[in-house]
């Protein structure tokens, strides 16, 4: 009697401690869910930098050749000091996507200026924005994956409880406008 | 016998399933599958000869860098962008140690004409977009216009693998005279300078595997790969083929690299 009274305290605090671990994980695990989406944006703005940085070095090897297309080298420039000035990722998205569609048409410059397409200058500052486009989709999916785990994680039980426990709210998507995605990209 | 009261197995086997739940992890990692070589011919469009050498080269490459470089050539990706199909295909595979990020997946997809050399996190700095381009530019495209594929994808091949042990500072066995990479930009690197390394080596692959003659037979191969070209100086030794990826895979990629058609 007195044997099985102490084996079931003993399970009962064994119960106790590992809804209490649990308590313990599950409240850190939307700050961790939140601070990943962080990084995982972090990764986003590295690439969108990048894009920011090659854009005064492209302009300048298509503005010789294509030095009368003012409208199209004002439209990058106003577009690139916009994304500067943005702020948020909503903003950020917003004016990632102006940028991306003012870039779209100096490239398509080289319609154009088909001389552009043998310009080995040209040709790899192109390689180097494609590639920093394809980053910038890859870091993006990656982003909006991980907004999508924490989004339901705080919308959905037991996540909602812990979260509003630790004050972790929902986080935005970097939503690449419809436009964007219907605009005719540049195929090399 | 029969000590514990039904109640009392109750709260045990709640426990359990709790001490279960709790243990479990988060996320299972996806199951990830291995290329069987260093090049991976689906598309069957690289000789015998090349093959070999190209699986030499990438194994002596992983052997003194740690690079895992793999030759992929399929017939079309089903409409998917070649870029998000490499990405794939390079993660599922797990191409790269894991921290150093030093992967390279060099896909050519024959029918949709398109190719895509996709580099790791960890060798964008040596193998910048724009070089990977001028690369295959001045390589690749070329021949591949002319249908010569084998030798376009040795040609690439060969000179990244090049540029990734110089920046290493090791050189490669049988490494063809020295490509000066930097010149790329300015001075074009001739093809025909190109052409000869290709051929020098096939020659030099071929004299060696009739010295060595392959274990052939794909179908009674078993994971593992006997690469037929050079017995490797290096420390692991002759035989020691594609199982030898060691070094713990999983490097990761950000969508570097470049991608085009011909």
């Amino acid at each position: 009697m007195n044997g099985k009274f102490w084996t079931t305290l003993g399970i009962i605090a064994g119960i106790i401690l590992i809804l209490a671990v649990m308590t313990i994980s599950q409240y850190n695990r939307p700050i961790t869910m939140r601070e990943a989406v962080h990084a995982q944006w972090a990764q986003v703005e590295n690439q969108l930098k990048r894009r920011y940085d090659l854009i005064p070095n492209l302009v300048e090897s298509v503005r010789g050749y294509a030095a009368q297309e003012q409208d199209i080298f004002l439209g990058v420039a106003q577009a690139r000091k916009a994304y500067f000035s943005a702020e948020g990722v909503d903003g950020r998205a917003r004016a990632a996507s102006e940028l991306e569609g003012a870039l779209s048409r100096l490239l398509l410059l080289q319609e154009r200026y088909p001389e552009l397409k043998s310009n080995e200058n040209f040709l790899r500052l192109q390689d180097s924005l494609e590639g920093t486009e394809n980053r910038i989709s890859v870091e993006r999916k990656r982003y909006n994956d991980q907004v999508r785990e924490l989004n339901t994680y705080v919308k959905t039980f037991p996540g909602v409880l812990f979260a509003s426990l630790t004050g972790v709210g929902p986080s935005a998507y970097f939503e690449v406008s419809e436009a964007e995605q219907e605009a005719p990209k540049v195929k090399f | 016998m029969n000590f514990l009261s039904p109640w009392t197995r109750f709260l045990v086997r709640c426990c359990a399933i709790l001490f279960l739940l709790a243990a479990a992890p988060v996320s299972v990692p996806a199951a990830t599958g291995m290329p069987g070589s260093y090049v991976v011919d689906t598309a069957g469009v690289i000789d015998e000869g090349a093959e070999r050498l190209l699986i030499g080269r990438l194994q002596e490459l992983e052997q003194k860098t740690g690079t895992q470089m793999v030759v992929l050539t399929i017939d079309s990706t089903g409409g998917v962008p070649i870029e998000e199909y490499a990405l794939g295909k390079a993660e599922g595979w797990r191409l790269g140690q894991k921290g150093r990020d030093n992967g390279l997946l060099f896909v050519v997809a024959m029918q949709d004409k398109r190719y895509r050399i996709e580099t790791g996190y960890g060798l964008e700095a040596v193998l910048p977009d724009s070089l990977a381009g001028s690369i295959a530019r001045q390589y690749l495209v070329p021949l591949f216009g002319e249908g010569r594929f084998s030798d376009g994808i040795s040609a690439t091949v060969l000179v990244i693998t090049d540029i990734i042990a110089r920046s290493q500072g090791v050189t490669l066995d049988q490494s063809p005279a020295p490509v000066s990479v930097r010149e790329i930009g300015d001075g074009e690197i001739p093809l025909k300078e190109a052409l000869s390394i290709v051929l020098f080596l096939l020659m030099f692959g071929a004299g060696f595997s009739r010295l060595y003659p392959p274990r052939r037979g794909r179908s009674g191969r078993t994971g593992r790969y006997y690469a037929g070209g050079f017995p490797m100086a290096g420390s692991r030794g002759f035989g020691d083929g594609f199982g030898a990826f060691g070094g713990g895979r999983g490097g990761g990629f950000g969508g570097g690299g470049v991608s085009g058609g011909w």
